[in-house]
């Protein structure tokens, strides 16, 4: 597929900080893609460097294959970018704000009018139009700054914390609209929510203190790294020798214990029986089976405890 | 650019209706009454025997387009920086940072402009100044320039400060200085002779002071003025590329 976003040996210093470090990859056209990792790990300042809203030090981002620095005026046209925090105008109402931005992007009235009937009604937001911005909740500026980022039609949209301040349903509307124009558009966003980001992706960037560290479908990146189920047997007594007996079967994988409960991980469920059989003689109160998700990719990578 | 700035100051105008209406109309009465009376009482008539309500005419116009530009390249270039507000946003726009300070300057100056018309009315009315349309086409001219001056130079402040006391301190030393430091209201005579010859140097000076060289002989300074546009261009630069370091662009 054709490349919506390029970079090439990106870095960016910060007070002699390296905070992002020889970043090269590229975003496919239409892809929905999430950027994941810890605080200050330079996902939001990657965003500001894609948004043109920062430059970096060395190496060139590319949009649609111009690059940032030199065709910024072209480039702008093809971002819409929307920031962490508010930055709405406080003393204008919803509507103004985001007129305003369609007037900046000389987008015409009847355009302007139509995508503001379009995405308010997908965000539910019609009722706040005529509120001033500094008087609605942040999930409110929150939609109204995705509606003023789409306004201009952008080919890609960037977005940091696309659903932060934002109530259940709101969330879903917001996630529902993503996906409805990712393929016509490339997205690109930064969430801390893992369960939002393991229902909407086409990729995964896993950071790490300016690094990729994965890349890639939550799925393949579960199985290239991590292909594990994770267990819990609560016992009614799990004494040492017990709890020897059960890490010593060769097919569990990290074990370890908490009072009573013996939790371990393992390639197939068929573990889990290993672990039964050995046990069959004993009490159990409760048992637990779950596959892993983003959560534990992360903890493990994370945690600097790889689980083998 | 200018079409969505010029609309996004009126939404502002309507969303604020009475503070805006009372300022504009409060502001330039309240200049008349506590700067131009009680000193038309003191002065009477100017070094060239002009009365002293004549002769301050045009640096009450002047004062009044200064206090009128303030709050609009404040707001814009200081209070919704530091605030974070919608300036990245706009910086984000498809224009160069001199384009921006542009459009947010001229502006700024269309309102003041409009403020300054209205005192203008006023003052006429309550003075009785009668001036030609020479006159004031002229005067119009210098006050134009003066705002870009005077709106660049705001700029320089609202981009270069990010505390809000340093802000407040300089712009009240600025506002003494404009008010006081450039004849508008006291002749440069009246100063000691040393500080005459350094406030004669001021450029900020130089289009009020072109303005009274034409209104007395009748001539046109063109160097002064072309001094005065070369340092609004320089002034243009200089700003446009102190917003893009603030901004780290």
């Amino acid at each position: 597929m054709e490349a919506s976003i390029t970079l090439k040996k990106v870095g960016k210093l910060i007070d002699n900080k390296t905070i992002l470090a020889g970043l090269t990859f590229g975003v496919e056209r239409g892809s929905l893609v999430a950027i994941v990792g810890v605080n200050d790990s330079g996902k939001s300042i990657l965003l500001k460097l894609l948004s043109g809203y920062e430059n970096p030090d060395y190496g060139q981002v590319f949009i649609h294959g111009l690059d940032i620095k030199k065709r910024r005026t072209e480039t702008r046209a093809l971002i819409g970018y929307v920031p962490y925090e508010n930055d709405l105008d406080p003393w204008l109402t919803i509507e103004q704000n985001i007129r305003f931005n369609a007037n900046l992007y000389s987008v015409s009235n009847k355009l302007c009018d139509e995508r503001i009937k379009e995405y308010c009604d997908a965000l539910h937001l019609n009722p706040y139009l005529n509120q001033y911005s500094l008087k609605v909740s942040g999930g409110i500026q929150k939609k109204a700054m995705l509606v003023r980022g789409l306004i201009h039609n952008p080919d890609v949209l960037i977005l940091d914390e696309p659903t932060g301040y934002m109530d259940a349903e709101s969330i879903r509307l917001t996630w529902d609209l993503i996906k409805k124009i990712k393929g016509e558009k490339s997205v690109i966003y930064v969430s801390n929510s893992l369960p939002e980001i393991e229902n909407a992706h086409d990729r995964i960037l896993v950071f790490d203190e300016g690094r990729i560290l994965m890349d890639g479908h939550l799925d393949n990146l579960l199985k290239s790294t991590m292909d594990y189920h994770q267990f819990q047997i609560e016992f009614k007594s799990l004494d040492d020798e017990l709890y020897k007996l059960l890490k010593n079967i060769p097919t569990v994988v990290s074990p370890n214990r908490l009072d009573n409960t013996f939790h371990f991980y393992g390639r197939t469920r068929t573990v889990f029986f290993d672990v039964i059989k050995a046990a069959s003689n004993q009490l159990m109160i409760d048992l637990n089976v779950k596959k892993l998700g983003l959560r534990d990719l992360l903890d493990s990578e994370f945690a600097g405890r790889g689980l083998e | 650019m200018i079409n969505a700035f010029l609309k996004r100051r009126l939404w502002l105008w309507k969303n604020k209706l009475v503070p805006s209406i009372f300022l504009f109309f409060f502001m330039p009465v309240v200049l008349f009454l506590m700067v131009s009376v009680p000193l038309k009482n003191i002065i009477q008539y100017s070094i060239s025997g002009i009365a002293y309500d004549i002769w301050v005419f045009p640096g009450l116009i002047f004062i009044v387009g200064s206090i009128a530009l303030y709050p609009i390249i404040y707001r814009e270039f200081f209070d919704l920086r530091v605030h974070k507000k919608v300036l990245i946003n706009i910086a984000l726009a498809p224009y160069s940072k001199s384009q921006l300070v542009y459009g947010s300057l001229v502006v700024g100056i269309i309102e003041a402009i409009i403020m300054t018309l209205f005192a203008g009315f006023l003052y006429t009315y309550i003075v009785s100044i009668h001036m030609n349309l020479l006159h004031i086409a002229f005067l119009l001219l210098c006050l134009i320039i003066y705002l870009f001056l005077m709106g660049n130079i705001y700029i320089l402040l609202s981009i270069s400060i990010d505390a809000i006391t340093t802000m407040i301190l300089t712009s009240f030393l600025l506002f003494i200085f404009i008010i006081f430091g450039n004849a508008f209201l006291i002749e440069l005579p009246f100063f000691p002779p040393m500080i005459e010859t350094l406030l004669k140097f001021n450029p900020v000076s130089y289009p009020f002071r072109c303005y009274q060289i034409f209104i007395s002989t009748g001539a046109i300074d063109w160097f002064s003025f072309t001094i005065q546009i070369f340092i609004i261009y320089i002034l243009f630069l200089l700003n446009g590329f102190l917003l893009k370091t603030k901004l780290r662009q």
